[in-house]
């Protein structure tokens, strides 16, 4: 009997303790459900919209139809019509299009009398998504011929399709975890471990006296920031030299600009890392808030284990402007595709934006709380 | 000549008055102790003087710098020290003392001649490599003040030096004190240790915000009808 009275005692202390702590009632209550309302939309492997262009040479009722019924498959969206060859490496290497359709002079002629086919071009830098994407493609072909057969002849030939793999024609693996396992890496050390750091001066107190020192806080995130850049850096250069050696994954693009990606990346991770830092009390509090808003959406709505395009519509555009969505794209870009300064420019302008808008929040979260602790 | 001076300063938090138009001044060189209950104000006032809490009303200066504007050159100006202690608890004696000489932009020179110069005064030389968290209480209070006078500066603010020390170690930190007082730095403490309060040159009773009494230990005592600073300390108690 008073083992339970003191259990009893324990849980009723437990329960005031959490009733009163904003930060626990929000894990607690909030946290569960906006999970999984936000990560069930998140997770889906179905192909949503994807976007593509088409090079239509043959320009007949028999091709547009074609291209009519890729487009009305929700797997699929048309971005409009190409009108050269050398217009399709350029699509597909500016990444805003992940599958070009050529479609021949004498496609609709031949289909009449011979076997027809076409030429479909398909980004494998994903290569999980090229293989949906050819996976959908053979669901609308067979229907298309399905009903031109009932419109024209019983005799027409199936239209037959060709996919070339562009960038990763071997659909290597291995590329699939590379860019989404550096970036953790990169937000473990450069936003979590520098965060950790910020928020122990708090806890152990050294901040009081560094805080009353020619040091102001610049200055303290500066000379800690610098070491976790280091070990970020040292990091990245080793990854960059095993995927190399042992994946045989070369950056096609040019090295500065694969290193400029990374940097702003890390400089993003820092910062969104620092905001937490400032405004949470307790370790435990920055633990949850890191896993909350920066390892969870990264890993999850970056595109590395889901990719973006396959994610419901209405949490898509979230996903796009989430830093992990655009390192990722970003470093496909330029490791695959070789893409430059232009067609990087969103990932870059967008990263940067979020970085100074979290260092001028972490900034007014430092006045406020890092000084009043001392 | 004043090296602080405020004129009715005062510093809010809600509808709680932390700080009640306060007016103060402090010579230079001498020894200011500043006496009081829990939540009388003594370490809000010090956080306004140090430049590190802005005050809601009132205006001071702190060495000539103004303590709402010009906070980053009054803290070139100070070392402080708190009632705890917050050393860099992995990092050996020696390592504390580069530390903050390096955030003090003193030279390899500059430090080693203070070091060497403070080593000879305070018990420290032998613990030099050992860890901050393995030095004894005393030693820990003792490495807290060397590092707040290290860069000999011209203000020392110590908010409780010696809380919960035995009074050996109090006695040690007291002769520290005398000492950098005598070389030139005014000192300003807050503590509640009332015989310390007769160490003081001079006295700042404080009480819901507001200072209640000033001078000297002679004039306070006077004050409580001779019957001692205790007296006049539990008079001040809400």
């Amino acid at each position: 009997m008073n083992r339970i009275t003191i259990i009893t005692s324990i849980a009723k202390k437990e329960a005031i303790s959490i009733s009163r702590d904003k930060f626990s009632m929000l894990i607690l209550l909030i946290m569960p459900a906006v999970i999984v309302v936000m990560f069930g939309y998140a997770l889906s492997f179905e192909l949503n919209e994807i976007p593509f262009t088409v090079l239509d040479q043959d320009n007949t009722p028999m091709s547009q139809e074609l291209v009519e019924y890729m487009h009305i498959s929700p797997a699929f969206y048309f971005n409009g019509y190409l009108n050269q060859v050398e217009e399709i490496y350029a699509s597909l290497s500016r990444g805003t299009e992940k599958l070009v359709l050529f479609i021949p002079k004498g496609f609709s002629s031949q289909a009449m009398h011979n076997m027809t086919e076409v030429d479909l071009f398909v980004d494998a830098t994903d290569p999980l998504m090229a293989t949906a994407i050819e996976n959908n493609l053979a669901n609308i072909f067979r229907d298309f011929t399905s009903r031109q057969t009932e419109k024209y002849s019983p005799d027409i030939q199936a239209a037959g399709y060709k996919v070339s793999y562009l960038f990763n024609p071997d659909l290597k693996n291995q590329v699939v975890p590379i860019p989404g396992l550096l970036m953790i890496i990169l937000v473990l050390i450069s936003a979590i471990m520098l965060s950790l750091s910020i928020n122990r001066e708090k806890e152990l107190g050294t901040n009081r006296l560094l805080m009353l020192t020619p040091a102001g806080i610049h200055e303290i995130v500066a000379g800690k920031g610098m070491v976790y850049l280091g070990i970020s850096l040292f990091h990245l250069f080793s990854i960059w030299v095993l995927t190399e050696w042992i994946f045989n994954i070369h950056v096609a693009g040019s090295p500065a600009m694969f290193i400029l990606i990374c940097l702003v990346f890390i400089f993003n991770s820092m910062a969104l890392g620092l905001l937490i830092a400032a405004w949470v009390r307790t370790e435990l509090e920055l633990l949850v808030g890191c896993w909350f808003f920066l390892f969870t959406p990264n890993l999850f709505l970056s595109g590395f284990i889901f990719p973006v395009s396959t994610m419901a519509q209405i949490i898509q555009p979230l996903a796009e402007i989430s830093p992990g969505a655009s390192f990722i794209e970003a470093y496909r870009g330029v490791v695959f595709r070789a893409t430059g300064l232009t067609e990087n420019a969103w990932a870059l302008i967008n990263l940067t934006i979020q970085s100074t808008v979290a260092y001028g929040l972490a900034r007014i979260g430092f006045r406020k709380n890092y000084l009043k602790r001392i | 000549m004043e090296i602080i001076t405020t004129h009715e300063l005062g510093k809010s938090f809600g509808s709680l008055k932390a700080v009640d138009r306060v007016s103060m001044f402090v010579e230079e060189g001498e020894i200011l102790g500043i006496l009081g209950a829990n939540g009388a104000g003594k370490t809000t006032l010090i956080k306004m003087l140090c430049g590190t809490l802005k005050p809601n009303e009132g205006s001071g200066q702190v060495a000539g710098f103004d303590i709402a504007a010009e906070s980053g050159s009054i803290r070139h100006q100070i070392g402080y020290m708190s009632q705890s202690v917050s050393l860099l608890e992995n990092m050996t004696v020696t390592e504390n003392i580069e530390f903050y000489g390096s955030i003090y932009r003193m030279n390899r020179k500059q430090l080693t001649t203070r070091w060497n110069e403070l080593q000879g005064m305070v018990n420290l030389g032998s613990h030099r490599h050992k860890l901050a968290s393995e030095l004894p209480s005393g030693l820990r209070q003792m490495l807290a003040f060397v590092i707040s006078v290290l860069h000999s500066p011209r203000l020392l603010f110590l908010d409780e030096p010696t809380s919960g020390l035995d009074p050996l170690s109090r006695t040690d930190i007291w002769q520290q004190i005398y000492r950098t007082a005598y070389q030139g730095t005014t000192v300003v403490m807050s503590t509640h240790y009332l015989d310390e309060a007769w160490y003081c040159d001079r006295l700042i009773l404080m009480e819901n915000g507001r200072i209640k009494a000033q001078g000297s230990p002679e004039y306070l005592d006077s004050l409580a009808g001779g019957k001692g600073l205790v007296q006049l300390f539990f008079m001040s108690q809400p």
